[in-house]
């Protein structure tokens, strides 16, 4: 058999920008309307414009926040039903609340892309000079802060609703630490899972197919730190946990930094 | 197509090794006093799980070299190291499986955190062609598909560390375990099933991607002769189709 070179196919380019790099070029000469297309504008001066805009969204069209507050309260009034009457804790409340904010998150995953696939959101970004890795950041951030407040309101019902003998209050800043790091990976991988997602045509069925096995490692992480706080008496959460979750936050963070090109390019 | 001339010497090579392998194992091992026949299976399903492991690492390589140089070569290439990846990761898991019932008495032990790591990397990686081909666009499917390998690539060796780290361990780890360490011509066994599965996974791949890379341009030479609409759209659905 003759070996040939391939031959790239029409419209692409030799070689892809760097992931996550300075900037993409521009991909048109449109006049400067926003700080995405004035000038320069720094990687956070981007990041903090478009998560503005995700906010801003959520405002005028709460889609996300009510949908994830709802069905994080059904899920608690299930789980009264279904251990019947029974209160938890220990791994057991700290399971019952993570895989409560897993299954929830999935619901925020889902709308995540969407505007951005169903209303020409990317085509848009792809006309600015701000790079693919403020847009992924953005996202990540813009989840991240929705698990944030639907703890705010998540936690207190699964107190009174579920846990065992209420919270030591000397608990709540490390059960705060821990959902905020389990919350930051939920929210890195999330918005991986969803951006691929979003190109193809089922992207509900693919967005829980994909994120439950790649959550399960940070999910067993979090349950293994929260465990000990959710107990009566409040027990002491070892630190390698911790560590272990910054890690796998940080392994995610690198892999979307270093894949944004990849997600946003055209 | 850049490969086929390496094919016939790859294969040799292999079928070399592979005889080796299993006249060593069968033939020159002796049969394990306390383990029995069972013990034989030390020689198959770890080095199918290894392969698994390098295949999928493999994948990802290739994906970030389609990532960062857009060929669509890469993506070929990523694409087959994944799909031979899962044919051998199943295998692992039923070689595995066999393994726990002679051993365990049971089929699949639930609490068994590397059985179930090996199950939650299969089931990620089982949403890759779904994934893949629910994308139309072939440009956008090859470089989502990349994202994902990439993505699960890099997954796939931290859930090991993770799940190893916060279980203990009934899974045997022969290769950790100072009390463990194969003896003499059992290591020699081992360390040959690694080799021969090692490369019998390369020539698979080589064989792979001759094998699409010559239909995709066959696919191209075709439409170029008889039209647009020679060759029907739904050859999409099994392989990528840009080359």
């Amino acid at each position: 058999m003759s070996a040939a070179p391939p031959t790239p196919p029409p419209g692409t380019g030799p070689a892809a920008p760097p992931p996550g790099g300075a900037g993409r070029p521009a991909r048109s000469g449109a006049p400067a309307p926003s700080v995405l297309l004035a000038g320069r504008p720094r990687w956070t001066t981007d990041v903090r414009t478009l998560l503005a805009l995700e906010w801003r969204r959520e405002r005028r069209a709460p889609q996300v926040l009510p949908t994830m507050f709802l069905f994080s309260i059904g899920v608690f009034v299930l789980f009264r039903f279904g251990l019947q009457d029974g209160r938890v804790e220990g791994p057991l409340a700290a399971g019952v609340l993570l895989v409560t904010t897993l299954l929830a998150a999935l619901l925020g995953i889902g709308r995540l892309w969407a505007a951005e696939e169903e209303e020409g959101g990317l085509d848009a970004f792809r006309l600015t000079p701000a790079p693919a890795s403020a847009l992924v950041a953005a996202k990540a951030l813009a989840l991240w802060s929705f698990l944030l407040v639907l703890h705010l309101v998540a936690v207190p019902a699964f107190v009174l609703l579920l846990l065992q003998d209420g919270l030591d209050g000397a608990a709540i800043p490390r059960i705060a630490g821990a959902l905020l790091l389990c919350d930051l990976g939920i929210a890195v991988a999330g918005a991986l899972v969803g951006a691929i997602a979003a190109a193809a045509r089922s992207r509900e069925l693919l967005v829980p197919l994909m994120a439950v096995p790649l959550l399960i490692p940070l999910i067993a992480l979090a349950s293994e730190a929260l465990a000990p706080l959710l107990t009566s008496p409040r027990e002491v959460s070892e630190g390698r946990w911790w560590l272990a979750l910054a890690l796998y936050d940080g392994v995610f963070l690198l892999v979307c930094w270093a894949v944004s090109d990849g997600i946003v390019e055209d | 197509m850049p490969y086929a001339r390496r094919l016939l010497p790859l294969t040799l090579i292999t079928a070399v090794i592979v005889v080796a392998w299993v006249v060593v194992s069968i033939a020159v091992v002796p049969t394990d006093a306390t383990e029995g026949v069972r013990q034989k299976l030390t020689y198959l399903h770890p080095a199918f799980a290894i392969i698994t492991l390098v295949a999928f690492v493999a994948g990802a390589f290739f994906a970030w070299q389609h990532l960062k140089h857009d060929r669509p070569l890469d993506d070929l290439r990523s694409y087959v190291a994944i799909h031979m990846g899962q044919v051998f990761c199943l295998i692992a898991l039923i070689t595995g499986g066999i393994w726990g019932r002679t051993a365990w008495g049971v089929w699949w032990d639930w609490g068994e955190p590397v059985l179930v790591t090996f199950l939650i990397i299969f089931l990620l990686y089982a949403t890759y062609q779904p994934m893949r081909f629910a994308i139309e666009d072939p440009e956008r499917q090859a470089r989502t598909a990349s994202v994902f390998a990439v993505s699960a690539g890099i997954f796939a060796p931290v859930c090991f560390g993770v799940v190893r780290m916060t279980t203990n361990l009934l899974h045997p780890q022969p290769l950790d375990d100072p009390g463990s360490n194969l003896p003499g011509t059992a290591g020699l066994a081992f360390g040959l099933s690694v080799l021969a599965l090692g490369a019998l996974f390369v020539t698979l791949w080589h064989l792979e991607v001759v094998h699409k890379s010559t239909r995709i341009r066959v696919r191209q030479l075709q439409r170029k002769v008889e039209g647009e609409d020679a060759v029907p759209v739904v050859a999409r659905a099994s392989s990528p189709v840009t080359l």
